[in-house]
């Protein structure tokens, strides 16, 4: 029997057609395969886009480690995965405390012989964490030290179970796969500073304000900020002042939050704002604060002691609450290392929180180091 | 079409002379995430170099069985799995929209002996109520470390779980009801006539102004030395009862080049029980109970000498505690890789659910100094005040509060049962001798570490302050932190 008497050209011609197609996409794939793979390995080097436009500019690409590469490693080819582990740390806080950040991991790794890689992602830009925490596990890293508050950021690290191990620093996910925290207690944070309200404010009737971040597109606050609401609100259970709280949800932006300050000063008696999140903290500074210079109520900030430091004046503050994110950062990278060295999990590291009130902030001067 | 892909991001990588900008960046990122995907590369490559009939036929098989547009998504999204005992807020309120027959039971109860006792519960009250589906939403992790947090923030959001489990105590009190997060049970605890069935020591620490918020279900004894028989038998050394036996019986194991003390403290809290144990052997009952109140300095003797113990008892420890948790290092007993352990009888639990013996392959004494001190942990189900379904969580409650399942619940945790009409004649050896008919006789003290003492924020920082001194073995820096916590927190 002939193979031309049995197949007809109707038969023929889809599997050709499918025959064609499968040899096109596969004379693709395989043009692009080593590229491909080029481009993934070179995602562990900090200035992965940088490197990216320097090379279409005909520049050759960049060897050196660049500027993300902690004390104990260079670039990802240059270190294989057997002499040691490779880190990527995602940040998302602002400048001064991504540096002391920084600077603690990267004591700590020098110390283990760990490899980072630092990257900064910008939750309401153009590479989000979680847009990194993605690229991290293409990378194929060890682990991730991951900061960021985005809801969705539960679902990825739920998603990379088991083939991504992720720590995550300053805002956690108790309900997610995450391995550990690192960061402050928040709701020790909430519970001190309603304290340190109820001692000052007990009896006077006004509002106690506390203001939360909310990005656009996010469905509810993060753990950080509810948790600090839960711990505020214990404080003052019992009192007769949780009544008088009013929590608002502020864009943080100048505009939005002169805005949205002025309407609550004009609907209500103020005894006291509490900032719940750090750039909130920044911003208040720049709108109530100033522009309510004279008017008697308690201005309280969180964030981190480098931010604060370094861009509010201090004085213009009754109480802040601070935490030391070079331990937060040492912290982390010694946390996810003996995750991954010795399969020991420590669900939750707290790192110090200080509680500044007025007569300490007058006094303090010097801003702590890392590794002081 | 994924099938364009390579090309789009060849295009993409190999653009000439054109700045990256940062529209192209996020261009490049979505090609890059798709990448993830593209993990078959490699096959597929092998494919178009010898397998090209086998490839024909699989497409031809996936375009005629019309599952083209969606296969592929599927056999590439992978395993996306979710923890199974584990249930994220966001997923639940979906879950209850869709299935009001639910009733969402949250815990800790995640460990050997707590998950066997859990899932008893569970299994005899769905036998009972086949129409209601329950959704055992233990939250794994640290004794409840984990699980807490989960909590408050689902309280927050108004999606509670139907019932959680909450310590009795300060906790309760100064967290969950202080807060308003509960529904009073004050009516079913009447047509249920509880308040004759529980011990009235029980029953003050679930009610508040009168009103009762949750229901006991383990009556927990705290302070228990948990040995490995046999080691102790072998250099004759009869079991420590009090703070200064313990440590002339570790010393004395010490230099036998034995591990005398098993500790696991990766989860913080059982450092703060050792201390809270010792603490309460050494001070007078009303010195104890003035110090949780904030009343007391904790800069006081007792505290003092409780740490000076403590500092010499942690150089005998295992080396590896900080990577072990409680069960584990009971786990050392059994193993006869150190001869104690301090715990409380939810030890018994695990040593039960590794089929081991009282009296063969452990032993068990009280550790309470001369005062005959009962550090009491009472677990109970409380109603958040945002729940829907309240008839199935009445339900719950009521079934789980019935005398022959509170017997076989606590008998599988290691408790003694709540319920006084349980005799202590009916319960299992060892069991037996924290029959709550003690609490008359001896110094009932609630437990620090374990919430029924003081609220979370406290044991938490005093977690923290305790595993500093684990490793820096400061006692007046110590003391001069404990002061300073016992003032921020304990003041009433």
């Amino acid at each position: 029997m002939k193979f031309s008497e049995n197949i007809s050209c109707k038969t023929l011609l889809p599997i050709i057609l499918f025959l064609a197609v499968v040899l096109v996409f596969n004379y693709f794939m395989w043009q692009n395969y080593q590229k491909i793979q080029e481009n993934l390995a070179r995602f562990g080097d900090s200035n992965f886009f940088a490197g990216e436009a320097l090379r279409e500019e005909g520049v050759e690409h960049l060897k050196t480690t660049g500027a993300g590469a902690g004390r104990a490693g260079g670039s990802r080819t240059d270190i294989s995965g057997d002499e040691g582990l490779r880190l990527a740390f995602i940040t998302s806080g602002s400048e001064a405390e991504r540096k002391l950040l920084r600077e603690g991991a990267e004591q700590a790794a020098g110390s283990l012989g760990v490899e980072l890689k630092f990257y900064h992602a910008d939750p309401g830009g153009q590479m989000t964490p979680v847009d990194y925490l993605e690229l991290a596990a293409l990378a194929d890293f060890d682990g991730v030290l991951l900061e960021g508050s985005a809801g969705e950021l539960a679902d990825r690290i739920d998603a990379l179970a088991g083939e991504l191990p992720v720590v995550t620093i300053n805002s956690d996910f108790p309900d997610s796969s995450r391995l550990s925290y690192v960061g402050l207690n928040h709701h020790q944070a909430g519970f001190q500073i309603g304290r340190y309200l109820l001692e000052n404010i007990a009896g006077t009737g006004g509002r106690i304000v506390l203001l939360s971040s909310r990005v656009e597109g996010e469905q509810a606050l993060s753990s950080s900020e509810q948790l600090k609401i839960f711990g505020f609100q214990e404080a003052l259970a019992g009192s007769g002042q949780v009544e008088l709280l009013l929590h608002k949800e502020i864009r943080p932006d100048l505009l939005n939050i002169s805005r949205e300050i002025n309407e609550i000063f004009a609907g209500h008696e103020v005894v006291a704002i509490f900032s719940m999140s750090e750039e909130i903290t920044l911003l208040l500074e720049e709108s109530a604060v100033l522009s309510r210079r004279d008017e008697d109520f308690f201005k309280i900030g969180y964030g981190s002691r480098a931010s604060l430091h370094e861009e509010l004046d201090r004085l213009n503050f009754d109480a802040l609450i601070y935490r030391d994110s070079s331990q937060v950062g040492s912290q982390a990278v010694k946390e996810m290392t003996t995750i991954l060295s010795r399969g020991s999990i420590n669900l939750h590291t707290r790192v110090e929180m200080e509680l500044l009130t007025d007569d300490r902030l007058a006094g303090e001067v010097v801003l702590d180091e890392p590794g002081n | 079409m994924k099938i364009w892909y390579p090309v789009k991001f060849r295009g993409i990588l190999q653009s000439g002379s054109r700045k990256l900008t940062k529209f192209k960046k996020s261009r490049v990122l979505q090609e890059l995430k798709l990448l993830q995907k593209l993990k078959v590369l490699p096959g597929l490559r092998d494919l178009a170099e010898g397998q090209i009939i086998f490839l024909l036929i699989l497409i031809m098989v996936i375009v005629f069985s019309g599952t083209a547009s969606f296969l592929p998504f599927r056999l590439l999204q992978g395993p996306v799995g979710k923890d199974s005992g584990s249930v994220r807020a966001e997923d639940f309120q979906a879950e209850e929209i869709f299935n009001p027959a639910e009733l969402e039971i949250f815990s800790w109860w995640t460990a050997p002996g707590e998950r066997e006792g859990l899932e008893y519960l569970i299994n005899s009250f769905q036998e009972e109520y086949p129409e209601i589906e329950v959704v055992n939403a233990a939250v794994e992790g640290g004794a409840g470390v984990n699980a807490k947090d989960v909590l408050k923030i689902r309280l927050l959001r108004n999606i509670p779980p139907d019932t959680f489990q909450v310590h009795a105590g300060a906790e309760l009190k100064d967290t969950f009801i202080a807060g308003d997060y509960l529904n009073p049970l004050t009516e079913l605890w009447q047509e249920q006539g509880w308040q004759e069935v529980f011990p009235e020591k029980l029953t003050e620490m679930v009610r508040k102004k009168g009103e009762y918020y949750s229901l006991p279900v383990t009556a927990h004894r705290s302070n228990r030395l948990w040995y490995n028989k046999e080691m102790l038998a072998d250099y004759g050394l009869q079991p420590p009862r009090t703070p200064d036996e313990l440590l002339s019986t570790v010393k004395a194991l010490a230099e036998k080049d034995e591990i005398p003390l098993a500790l696991g403290s990766r989860n913080l809290w059982p450092i703060t029980h050792l201390f809270e144990t010792l603490l309460a052997a050494l001070a007078e009952p009303e010195q104890f109970e003035a110090l949780v109140r904030g009343e007391r300095s904790w800069g006081s003797p007792e505290v003092e000498r409780t740490l000076e113990i403590m500092q010499e008892l942690l150089t005998h420890v295992n080396e590896d505690h900080a990577s072990l948790s409680w069960h584990e290092a009971c786990e050392l007993i059994l193993q006869r890789e150190a001869a104690l352990t301090v715990m409380g009888t939810w030890a018994r639990g695990y040593f039960a659910a590794r089929n081991a013996s009282l009296d063969e392959d452990y032993g068990s004494v009280v550790l309470a100094g001369e005062n005959q001190v009962f550090l009491l942990v009472v677990d109970t189900f409380a109603m958040p005040a945002a729940t829907e379904n309240q008839s199935f969580t009445r339900k719950w409650l009521e079934f789980i509060s019935r005398r022959e399942i509170q017997g076989k619940f606590t008998e599988i945790l290691g408790a003694a049962p709540p319920r006084s009409d349980i005799k202590s004649e009916e319960l299992i050896s060892g069991t037996r001798e924290d029959h709550l008919d003690l609490l008359n006789q001896q110094n009932l003290l609630p437990s620090i570490a374990h919430g029924a003492a003081a609220r979370e924020v406290f044991v938490n920082a005093l977690n923290q302050e305790l595993n500093v001194f684990l490793y820096e073995n400061d006692i007046s820096g110590t003391l001069e932190e404990l002061k300073l916590l016992a003032e921020i927190y304990l003041i009433p």
